[in-house]
């Protein structure tokens, strides 16, 4: 039997945003006409300046605001005041401000609140939320209040309060942009962690050019549209066009940059390691 | 900051720490009535004698206790001045001339004050006692019990609770706030602790307005946070933390009607 291409396949989106519109006042739109889709155990990043409209789609496809026009469908469910409460289950949120998320007094008792929005056994959810501190590395401050942890931490407790509700996709909102150095590596680790090993959908709005290099896939966010889709290699390629937006290029990119200004041709990296490889074979020869 | 003694929770293992939420309420309640009944000086010292002996189980200082006292102190000596000038019964014991202005003390005003007193104390020391021993979840989780058989003429428990639960919560973090503006304000110039009435006014103005503009932006992300992982205020939910009652609360249940009972008697006989 002969085999025939059918037209119509798609690799299956678990989000699809069709022509977006949204605007938080009548005259101004923050979202014009988005359409873009994310496939099923991908890590995406939005990209975009302060303004470009990235948080308020994150806000959208969590059902958080209601869309002037356009269609969100998350995992074949298009979302609506009907199927919101589903949807929620399938998706948790991360935002960027660690102590406007912790809703309880103690860590544990902020892991079991979504638990207890979901009417989770209350037998089962001390199993539960050892389970997910442990894997955020959270165990041992099980008791303490918001008032005794770092930012980094509040927002691994954020990060934990989300899994333990078992979601298929996390939506990272700014979630590194408020934490000191080691907060945002820590954050970062669990984002590349839950990726690679838990296979979880990944959606992160950044600010950051370094996260976004090591994504699967970049949506870059300009004045409400989409400016550009891509793999991180097609998106830092285009530096003149990302400036021209306020947006700026990896670090091993803008050595690759400065050297070809020099006259010498190196490969792309996507790591400083890479890069010290490359100019270490380089120098040898 | 870290003096502010009034509603902060000392972490201790003691009985009384270990006490159901809900007892401890019901049961402070029923002193607070108690204290109101006019039982006399015996009456007093027994609540004082049974406050003195909680104190002593929950290992709290005395001197911790008493210093919950110093921001009521304004608020107690300007009741106390206004009661012994505007009672005019019992014996005069004091008439000056001041002014032209005439101020009388009477022998009634004296004692009646003294009771005021004594009242205010209790009180201040047996809701300090709560909330040093409870912790703030467990006291809005106690609250939410105790109010939810008023569920049925439509009493909002959980709401309630949820929101003086998350008003305890932030009560650091909006601390923290109001220090970080006001820092802000004073590298501005502005002072907050010399000036004149309309100076001190403006410097007011400037720490309050822009704490409510963080703290609506705090409340509209905190919002979404909740909704986002599932809230819904009169949605089904379950309680990771179940409330249980144990002897040691059937105890002090006992302790308390024993002496609303007493108060009660001494109130008739005296």
């Amino acid at each position: 039997m002969s085999r025939v291409c059918n037209p119509f396949f798609i690799i299956m989106a678990i989000i699809e945003v069709r022509d977006l519109h949204f605007s938080y006042r009548e005259d101004i739109e923050a979202v014009k006409g988005v359409s873009f889709s994310i496939e099923k155990g991908s890590y995406t990043t939005i990209l975009g300046h302060n303004g470009s409209g990235k948080s308020t789609i994150a806000k959208l496809i969590a059902g958080l605001l209601e869309a002037k026009s356009g269609d969100i469908y998350i995992d074949g469910q298009r979302l609506n005041i009907e199927t919101i409460g589903d949807i929620r289950k399938k998706l948790g949120i991360v935002f960027q401000n660690p102590d406007n998320q912790f809703i309880a007094s103690s860590v544990r008792e902020d892991i079991a609140f979504g638990l207890e929005n979901y009417c989770v056994d209350p037998l089962k959810m001390d199993d539960i939320i050892n389970r997910y501190a442990e894997l955020v590395g959270m165990k041992e401050n099980l008791d303490k209040e918001p008032s005794n942890l770092s930012g980094g931490q509040k927002q691994r407790v954020a990060i934990a309060g989300i899994l333990a509700m078992h979601p298929s996709i996390v939506i990272f909102d700014e979630a590194t942009s408020m934490l000191d150095p080691t907060g945002k590596e820590e954050i970062k680790k669990i984002i590349y962690d839950l990726h690679g090993d838990d296979k979880l959908t990944i959606l992160s709005i950044t600010h950051d050019i370094e996260e976004a290099l090591k994504s699967d896939h970049i949506i870059v966010m300009n004045e409400g549209k989409v400016y550009k889709t891509g793999k991180p290699h097609t998106i830092f390629n285009d530096a003149k066009g990302l400036r021209a937006i306020g947006l700026d290029i990896p670090f091993t990119y803008k050595v690759k940059e400065a050297m070809q200004k020099e006259g010498i041709d190196i490969p792309y990296t996507d790591t400083i390691e890479e890069l010290a490889e490359v100019l270490w074979s380089d120098l040898k020869a | 900051m870290d003096k502010i003694v009034f509603g902060k929770y000392i972490p201790l293992d003691t009985p009384v720490h270990a006490l159901d939420p809900r007892a401890k309420i019901i049961a402070m309640l029923v002193v607070l009535v108690a204290i109101f009944l006019p039982a006399g000086w015996l009456g007093y010292a027994l609540i004082a004698l049974a406050v003195g002996l909680v104190i002593l189980l929950a290992k709290i200082r005395f001197k911790v206790i008493f210093r919950a006292f110093k921001p009521m102190l304004f608020m107690m000596i300007f009741l106390l001045v206004v009661n012994i000038l505007s009672t005019k019964e019992g014996i005069l014991l004091v008439d000056i001339d001041i002014f032209g202005a005439e101020f009388t003390i009477y022998s009634e005003a004296i004692i009646d004050t003294l009771y005021i007193v004594v009242r205010l104390l209790l009180m201040i020391m047996i809701t300090t006692i709560l909330t040093m021993t409870t912790k703030p979840l467990d006291l809005t989780l106690g609250i939410e019990y105790l109010l939810t058989p008023l569920k049925v003429i439509h009493v909002p428990a959980h709401e309630i609770a949820m929101m003086i639960s998350i008003a305890l919560r932030f009560i650091p973090t909006i601390i923290e706030e109001t220090m970080r503006i006001m820092n802000a304000q004073k590298s501005r110039g502005v002072d907050f602790e010399e000036g004149k009435l309309k100076e001190k006014i403006s410097a007011i103005v400037s720490l309050i307005v822009p704490l409510f503009s963080v703290s609506l932006q705090r409340a509209d992300e905190l919002a979404n946070a909740m909704e986002a992982r599932g809230y819904a205020p009169d949605g089904p939910r379950t309680r990771y933390r179940r409330l249980q009652y144990a002897l040691r609360d059937y105890i002090l249940l006992a302790g308390a009607v024993i002496i609303l009972a007493v108060m009660v008697v001494l109130a008739f006989v005296i």
